[in-house]
C-alpha cells in the first residue's frame, strides 16, 4: 500500500540501484518540473558525453516529468499527488524513473499505449509519430499522444513499467527508461 | 491594419516575432509550454490574420517575400503538434506572397532537430532552407 513519500522511497529502493544523479519525491507540478529541468542542465555537465545524448536525455526528461504532471490522479482525502523522479547513470547508460498514481480505470488504456509503442520497431515508431501529428488530435490534458512513441524513438529501448495497486480506485504507475549515451 | 506579434522568450517557450512589414519572421528558443495550446493559439490566430490580408492586397503576391526562422533549441511532443499547425497555416499563405521560405535552423551536431525538419518538408508544401548553427 502505499500511501506517503516513505512508501515512495521503499518503492524505489526495490526498483533502482544507487548512482543517482537527481532525484525528487513529493508533489508535481510544472514549476517543479520545470526546475528539475535546470537542475539538470547543469549537472549534466560533469558528464563527457556528447551534446546529441544530453539533447535526448533531456527530451526524454521533459516528456516522462509531462507525463507525471499532465496524467497524475486528482489528489483525494487518501492520497496527495505524490509522484517520483529518479535519474541515475552507471558507466555511460543513464536510467530515468517516473512514478505517479493514476485512476485503476485508466491503467488498461495506458497499458495498451506501452504494449503498442514496445511492440513497434523504429520504422514504424516513426510513421505513428508522423500519423499522429498530422491527424491526431489533443487530448483534454493539452498532450498529443506522442510522448512513449517519441522516449522510444530517442532512447533506443523498449519502455519497462509496472502498475501497483495502491487501493480499489488508484494504481502506481512507475515508468522506467534506459538511455544509451555516447562519450565526446 | 494587423498589429505585431511580439511574445518575449522564456525557459519554456520561444520569443516570436511576426509583422505585417518585416521580411524574416523569427521563432527562437525552447518550446515546451505548461498548456501548448494556450501558447500557440495566438500564433495561429495572427497567420490566419496574415493570411486574410494577404489576400485582400494584391501588392503582397507581386512583391511581398517572407523567410520565417524557426531557430529552436527543442520543443516537446505536445508543440510538434502545433508546429505543424503553424507550417500548415504558411503553406496557405505561400500562395498569396510572391516567395515564402521556412528556414529551418538547427545546432550542428543536433541531429534529431535536422530530421524533424527534414520530415516537416516532406509533408509541407513551401521551400525549407536548412542552415547549422
Amino acid at each position: 500500500m502505499i500511501q506517503s513519500a516513505t512508501d515512495l522511497f521503499n518503492l524505489y529502493e526495490n526498483l533502482n540501484g544507487k548512482n543517482v544523479v537527481l532525484n525528487y519525491v513529493g508533489l508535481f507540478n510544472f514549476n517543479i518540473s520545470n526546475n528539475l529541468l535546470i537542475m539538470f542542465k547543469k549537472h549534466i555537465n560533469q558528464f563527457n558525453i556528447k551534446l546529441v545524448s544530453k539533447k535526448k536525455l533531456y527530451n526524454i526528461m521533459v516528456e516522462a516529468l509531462d507525463n507525471v504532471c499532465k496524467h497524475n490522479a486528482p489528489p483525494t482525502s487518501e492520497h496527495s499527488a505524490l509522484g517520483i523522479f529518479f535519474l541515475e547513470h552507471n558507466q555511460g547508460e543513464f536510467s530515468l524513473t517516473t512514478g505517479n498514481l493514476i485512476l485503476t480505470k485508466n491503467v488498461q488504456n495506458v497499458t495498451n499505449k506501452l504494449m503498442l509503442t514496445n511492440r513497434l520497431d523504429v520504422d514504424e515508431l516513426k510513421q505513428n509519430y508522423k500519423d499522429s501529428i498530422i491527424n491526431g488530435t489533443i487530448s483534454e490534458q493539452g498532450t498529443a499522444g506522442i510522448g512513449f512513441f517519441d522516449m522510444c524513438l530517442k532512447s533506443g529501448n523498449k519502455l519497462e513499467y509496472r502498475f501497483d495497486e495502491v487501493d480499489e480506485l488508484h494504481h502506481f504507475f512507475t515508468l522506467k527508461i534506459k538511455i544509451l549515451t555516447e562519450k565526446n | 491594419m494587423l498589429e505585431d506579434l511580439i511574445i518575449d522568450r522564456t525557459e519554456y517557450t520561444p520569443s516570436i516575432s511576426f509583422s505585417v512589414n518585416a521580411k524574416d519572421f523569427m521563432i527562437v528558443g525552447e518550446a515546451r509550454p505548461e498548456n501548448a495550446g494556450k501558447f500557440f493559439e495566438p500564433v495561429l490566430l495572427w497567420l490566419k490574420n496574415f493570411s486574410e490580408t494577404a489576400h485582400n492586397d494584391e501588392s503582397f503576391k507581386q512583391n511581398k517575400s517572407v523567410k520565417v526562422y524557426f531557430i529552436l533549441d527543442y520543443f516537446n511532443s505536445s508543440s510538434i503538434k502545433y508546429l505543424y499547425d503553424v507550417l500548415k497555416q504558411l503553406e496557405f499563405i505561400k500562395p498569396y506572397l510572391f516567395s515564402l521560405e521556412i528556414v529551418w535552423s538547427h545546432e550542428s551536431s543536433d541531429e534529431d532537430m535536422y530530421e524533424n525538419g527534414v520530415e516537416f518538408s516532406k509533408i509541407i508544401d513551401v521551400p525549407f532552407i536548412f542552415e547549422k548553427r
